[in-house]
């Protein structure tokens, strides 16, 4: 393996040694983009939702969550076969 | 129009593909798309190619900047293609992708309908084999599918162009004002929405892209849904079903991708999302929303490229991309991890990539326009977009619990053509204007402000928190998810199950007795026949034939060519004719 490949292993392997370290970087950011919003100017959004500080914030946590479990909810009720459904269809 | 027609010179690069062998090959694979992307620089905006057939007012090159850009991205990425498919020693893959290209440039080019549709066909049917060439049953069956639902739009398509010809005398290929809409109109926008996979018409694209070959994968995810963006940003401009279409499309590709198992298969339903920012664009028909979706068409070419590349890469080294079935590959396709993960970040649209300043135009211009319920569904689709692309994807199969399976990165020219890719990705949100000065509508857009660099994050790093709370209930699992294709492939198993359970034996059945019966009756009858031709039918013909043959000789024998016995019977026929005369 050159180098390349070896720097990039070596950077994920240090990361995931410390998954506390890249926890509170992430919650961190979290915070600090929240914080940006509150700061960063805005000019006659076409929305109520452009006014809000930390809107898209909430926008972007409720739409994940919810469209994640909305879809894995209606697969698990009516979409989800076996992998082979159609094969043994059209295999008769 | 540079040196010659696009389409020309791919079909020349698709025989050369056909006929060289070793390093005369590889350099001709390279340097056909090498020179098209070349000549397309050289082109300047006019009409070209005009020729009059049957009556018929044909023009094979109308170029403009809408086209230009186009074709700039197509001739780019069928570089980057055919770089990543060097080492496939299957000669017959880049003759149909080059033969695929070849096509789309024709219908990127063409003038009036009927060129456009011959090009449209040979679109269609040499894409389709780039999912036969996988050679497995499955994507046999798949190809066959592929190619039903592609001459079913095609039909589409020439009955809307025939009634237009009818309608107007006119094949000219130009903008349609949705006031002046009518049937002739919509089975065009039709047929061209099928190809743009537009629900409930999109069934064809998850079923066979993941069914291709890992180079076919990355040549057919650039072409087909383009080329049909290009030809409703040309033609369909500001219809309304376009622009609710278009953000019911980006939710729809979205859901699934959630829920999909196979990587290529995740992707390909990101093609249906990510294409229906553009079919949105082109439905809200302002300048900048058609410029976004242009704009879009053209980042999404290269980021969608590198990510089929990336996940086709674990496809050839492993022989699998179901995300069950993977895991913990990061020690061993680093690189191939890193190309996918800027493809992934590209198309989530992270600040400094391409994503953030294409996809950013069409949401704004749904804002813009007022749409607002359109926005807000295009940035939900983002935030579905970046939790299974950007995060799912890689997580499952680069990270999350090792698989052990044997990997390593792929051969060189494949990682040549992803870095390619990766470096527009970056390039295009670096330095956006290298992208906007080819945009066809003359506006103002500046994707790098405080606010929307704000929401972007806020979008992104949201996402992940989800992603975070919901990992466990995450994990994909194998199965096969129902889709709208299950309205045909169900009926058509049914119709095939019933042949099989009682067409295919009756007629087996009408076969055994056929010769069972019928042939003894036949023989027999042959043998009656036989003997009734030897007794019945020589004879008369024989006795007429022994009639003739003694006439002939009765009268040969009054043929003596003696003088006397012509004046005898003479006189015996003058007498004859005097006794009638008399007695009468």
């Amino acid at each position: 393996m050159s180098a390349l490949p070896r720097a990039v292993v070596a950077a994920l392997d240090a990361m995931r040694e410390r998954p506390h370290v890249l926890r509170a970087v992430f919650f961190g950011a979290l915070v600090l983009f929240v914080l940006f919003d509150v700061f960063a100017p805005r000019h006659g959004g076409h929305f109520i939702g452009d006014r809000i500080r930390g809107f898209w914030a909430l926008f972007a946590l409720a739409g994940c969550v919810g469209m994640a479990k909305l879809i894995k909810g209606v697969a698990h009720l009516w979409l989800e076969r076996p992998v082979d459904f159609y094969d043994r269809k059209e295999e008769g | 129009m540079g040196i010659m027609h696009p389409a020309l010179l791919f079909v020349i690069g698709a025989v050369l593909a056909a006929v060289l062998n070793g390093t005369a090959r590889k350099v001709a694979l390279v340097a056909i798309p090498a020179v098209a992307f070349v000549n397309v620089g050289l082109m300047e905006p006019g009409t070209y190619g005009e020729l009059s057939y049957l009556g018929f007012h044909l023009v094979t090159g109308q170029v403009d900047k809408l086209s230009l850009v186009f074709l700039h991205v197509f001739t780019l990425m069928a570089l980057i293609g055919a770089i990543y498919g060097l080492h496939v020693a299957d000669r017959w893959q880049p003759v149909s992708g080059f033969l695929y290209v070849a096509g789309s440039l024709g219908v990127t080019l063409a003038g009036d309908y009927l060129t456009l549709f011959i090009f449209w066909e040979l679109m269609a049917f040499s894409s389709a084999f780039l999912i036969f060439l996988r050679r497995r049953p499955e994507s046999l069956r798949a190809g066959f599918r592929y190619l039903l639902m592609h001459t079913l739009g095609g039909l589409v398509l020439m009955a809307g162009i025939f009634l237009r010809w009818q309608q107007t005398g006119d094949l000219a290929f130009g903008p349609i004002a949705p006031e002046a809409a009518n049937l002739a109109a919509y089975l065009i926008l039709i047929g061209f929405a099928l190809n743009a996979a537009v629900p409930p018409i999109h069934a064809w694209l998850p079923d066979a892209y993941p069914e291709s070959t890992v180079m076919g994968g990355v040549f057919m995810c650039a072409f087909t849904t383009k080329t049909a963006v290009y030809v409703l940003a040309r033609g369909f401009a500001g219809y309304e079903v376009l622009a609710i279409l278009g953000a019911i499309m980006t939710l729809y590709g979205v859901a699934y991708a959630i829920i999909e198992n196979d990587g290529r298969r995740i992707l390909a339903y990101h093609i249906v999302s990510q294409v229906g920012y553009m079919v949105c664009g082109v439905g809200i028909g302002t300048a900048l929303a058609v410029n976004g979706a242009v704009a879009h068409a053209y980042a999404h070419i290269l980021y969608k490229a590198l990510l089929f590349m990336g996940v086709g890469a674990v496809l050839e080294m492993t022989g699998t991309c179901k995300l069950s079935e993977l895991g913990g590959l990061y020690k061993r396709m680093p690189l191939a991890l890193v190309a996918t993960v800027i493809g992934g970040i590209a198309i989530s649209g992270f600040p400094l990539t391409s994503g953030f300043i294409s996809k950013s135009m069409v949401i704004a211009g749904a804002g813009e326009a007022g749409r607002t319920v359109l926005m807000l569904m295009l940035t939900l689709a983002a935030v579905g977009t970046f939790l299974s692309v950007g995060i799912k994807l890689p997580y499952y199969i680069w990270f999350g619990k090792d698989s052990g399976v044997e990997a390593k990165d792929p051969p060189a020219n494949m990682l040549v053509a992803m870095g390619i890719a990766a470096f527009f990705c970056i390039f295009l949100g670096v330095y956006p204007d290298y992208l906007y000065k080819m945009l066809p509508l003359p506006v103002e857009y500046h994707p790098y402000t405080a606010y929307h660099f704000s929401e972007t994050i806020q979008l992104l790093g949201f996402t992940g928190l989800g992603f975070y709370l919901l990992r466990k209930k995450m994990t994909p699992k194998p199965k096969l998810n129902l889709d709208v294709d299950w309205l045909y492939r169900t009926p058509a198993s049914t119709l095939m199950r019933w042949d099989k359970g009682w067409v295919s034996p009756a007629n087996e059945w009408v076969g055994e007795v056929y010769r069972r019966v019928g042939y003894r009756f036949a023989l027999a009858s042959a043998a009656f026949w036989s003997r009734f031709d030897a007794n019945a039918i020589d004879g008369v013909v024989d006795g007429l034939a022994t009639s003739v043959r003694d006439t002939g000789d009765l009268v040969r024998r009054t043929q003596t060519g003696r003088i006397q016995q012509y004046i005898a019977f003479g006189v015996a026929a003058l007498f004859a004719v005097l006794a009638v005369a008399v007695s009468f």
